[in-house]
């Protein structure tokens, strides 16, 4: 039985769904403003054609956010990068080092429970819950796009549903994956502060990375070094297609970090 | 060993921290957490484990568990190694940290609900266990004292009426009544054949209840013992009276081999401290005429602070 999981599954449950909750909030708010919003569409496409922003946004500016769909899109993508950000570097590393921090783990693993096992099941919950951002998205976009619709029915609000469910997976692949390289980095460095950091570090530094390599033709590579550039919110949206490519390579670094992580933790000596 | 051991550690050695030595400067610092530490527990028996903070008990005791990683030597616990075969062996334990702490935000009873879906409850010692302990098992233990969050580390350590008991100082925190309340139970549960492994630092505790004692010193096993035998046999205090006729000199008497340390009172009475052999003694004491007489056992204390000074 998944013990574990259930219990943990209900300790977080507040966090775990309020905080993507917010998320789903944040689209009513653009929702509800956008309409007047739009009207200065024109200044904001040519602020947006500088490389700066065109760096800083990658595929999503080059949106047109006069459509509710690129608007969507654009403050969407920019949102759902810093929640990501913050929660793969706090979340996955926290399954690990607030057991170590608040000494739990001695009494937990006295009984008769794989290491493995233990921490699969967390790292579940961790999935369960990062699984709720796409279907808040998903739910609060149709519930924006419904409220266009029914306030200014001139507008001729359309949103590709199967497009969103496509960069939703991806979504949820990128939790995956970074979740899998926060909680590896944890069951390495075991204690918390330095844990922390180096979850920090590299997920951060897969974000500078993947905005560098959106810069310039000359460090394009640098980009594909991180977790960011596949499968992104943003490339789903606009060639509106499911990269399939992309998918196993998340699905790949995921499995194998997760697969490492539960390793590591099995074997390794519980010092702190 | 006659009886069954439980638990059997034969030169355990743990070093903490790593050494580089690069000709002239050394990197990092070793720390001996344990070395060659040898002993068994037997089946139903209660083996007391010895030493001050930072001596090495912890280390042992987590070497057991197979939370660190053992340098040299060889653990086994009911014949299983403690490594590969872990997983049976928890099934089988119980065990209390020496620094418990347990899920702040669950309550005890939550605890006990949640941890009998990993090794199933004895339900007879349940119910003892909450008549004995005076812990409210409805609050959230984050707002319990120390020595009530003990007090459910200890209902959850025993609840499942494990074989082995690994208990690293477990009545620490614990009120006298509770105390005493406890060691009754640990005797009965020895009785009906639990074997039991505890640390301490409270002399009392282990000389009440322990069957056998081990004092571990940076790291070292330096005494393995029973506990009767043990005062008899390590140290004992004598007290004598010569006649005024023909009375050694202190100093003649603190250079005897057998006499480990000697004082003089003021009414002329010698109290001295002897070690192992007695008939060393009493052969020295018939070349004078004795008044008054007694010896006694010393306390385990005494034993202790002796390894120790």
């Amino acid at each position: 039985m998944v013990h574990i999981f259930l219990k943990n599954l209900v300790k977080k449950w507040k966090a775990g769904v309020l905080v993507p909750f917010s998320l789903g909030l944040f689209i009513l708010l653009i929702a509800v403003i956008w309409p007047d919003m739009r009207e200065a569409a024109d200044i904001f496409a040519i602020i947006l054609e500088s490389p700066v922003y065109q760096a800083m946004l990658g595929d999503i500016g080059f949106i047109n956010i006069a459509l509710w769909p690129g608007a969507h899109q654009m403050y969407m993508g920019i949102m759902f990068e810093y929640y990501m950000i913050a929660v793969t570097i706090f979340i996955p590393t926290k399954i690990i080092t607030e057991e170590i921090n608040k000494k739990t783990l001695d009494v937990i693993l006295s009984y008769p429970i794989p290491r493995w096992r233990f921490l699969l099941e967390k790292f579940g919950v961790y999935l369960f819950y990062s699984l709720l951002y796409p279907l808040f998205v998903m739910l609060f976009t149709f519930i924006s796009t419904e409220y266009i619709q029914y306030n200014y029915a001139h507008l001729n609000v359309e949103f590709d549903y199967l497009i969103l469910t496509f960069s939703m997976i991806g979504i949820w692949m990128q939790f995956f994956s970074l979740g899998a390289i926060a909680l590896l980095c944890s069951a390495l460095i075991l204690d918390p502060r330095k844990a922390l950091g180096g979850s920090a570090t590299i997920i951060f530094g897969m974000y500078i990375l993947f905005r560098v390599g959106g810069m310039t033709e000359s460090v394009k590579f640098v980009k594909y070094f991180s977790v960011f550039n596949y499968m992104n919110f943003g490339a789903i949206m606009s060639s509106g297609t499911f990269l399939v490519g992309d998918f196993f390579v998340l699905l790949g670094v995921g499995l194998a970090a997760l697969v490492g992580a539960l390793l590591i933790f099995q074997k390794r000596e519980l010092k702190y | 060993m006659t009886q069954e051991a439980v638990l059997q550690v034969s030169n355990l050695t743990k070093v903490y921290g790593r050494e580089i030595n690069l000709g002239l400067k050394k990197f990092g610092k070793k720390i001996i957490g344990a070395q060659n530490v040898s002993f068994s527990v037997s089946k139903g028996e209660i083996f007391g484990f010895l030493g001050p903070n930072g001596s090495g008990k912890t280390t042992v005791m987590r070497s057991i568990l197979n939370y660190l990683r053992i340098e040299d030597g060889e653990i086994s616990v009911f014949d299983l190694d403690h490594r590969k075969d872990s997983l049976e062996i928890r099934k089988r334990i119980g065990y209390i940290p020496g620094d418990l702490a347990v899920y702040d935000n669950f309550t005890g009873e939550e605890l006990i609900k949640y941890f009998n879906h990993f090794r199933q409850h004895d339900a007879e010692l349940l119910e003892e266990l909450r008549t004995i302990f005076t812990v409210n098992l409805k609050q959230k233990t984050r707002t319990l004292s120390s020595g009530n969050r003990q007090q459910v580390g200890i209902i959850l350590a025993l609840a499942s009426k494990p074989e082995f008991l690994i208990l690293d100082e477990p009545s620490s925190g614990l009120d006298p009544l509770i105390t005493a309340k406890f060691h009754k139970l640990l005797k009965r549960l020895k009785k009906e054949g639990v074997t039991i492994f505890l640390s301490s630092h409270d002399l009392t505790e282990v000389q009440a209840i322990c069957d056998r004692v081990g004092i571990i010193k940076d790291g070292v096993m330096v005494l393995v013992e029973d506990v009767e035998n043990l005062r008899k046999k390590f140290l004992q205090h004598v007290f004598v009276r010569f006649s005024s006729s023909k009375v050694p000199k202190l100093k003649e008497i603190k250079e005897l081999d057998f006499v480990l340390d000697a004082d003089q009172k003021n009414n002329g009475d010698f109290k001295l401290k002897i070690k192992e052999n007695i008939d060393d003694l009493i052969n020295w004491l018939k070349g004078y005429e004795i008044e008054r007489l007694s010896i006694e056992d010393a306390s385990l204390e005494e034993i202790f602070l002796h390894y120790y000074d």
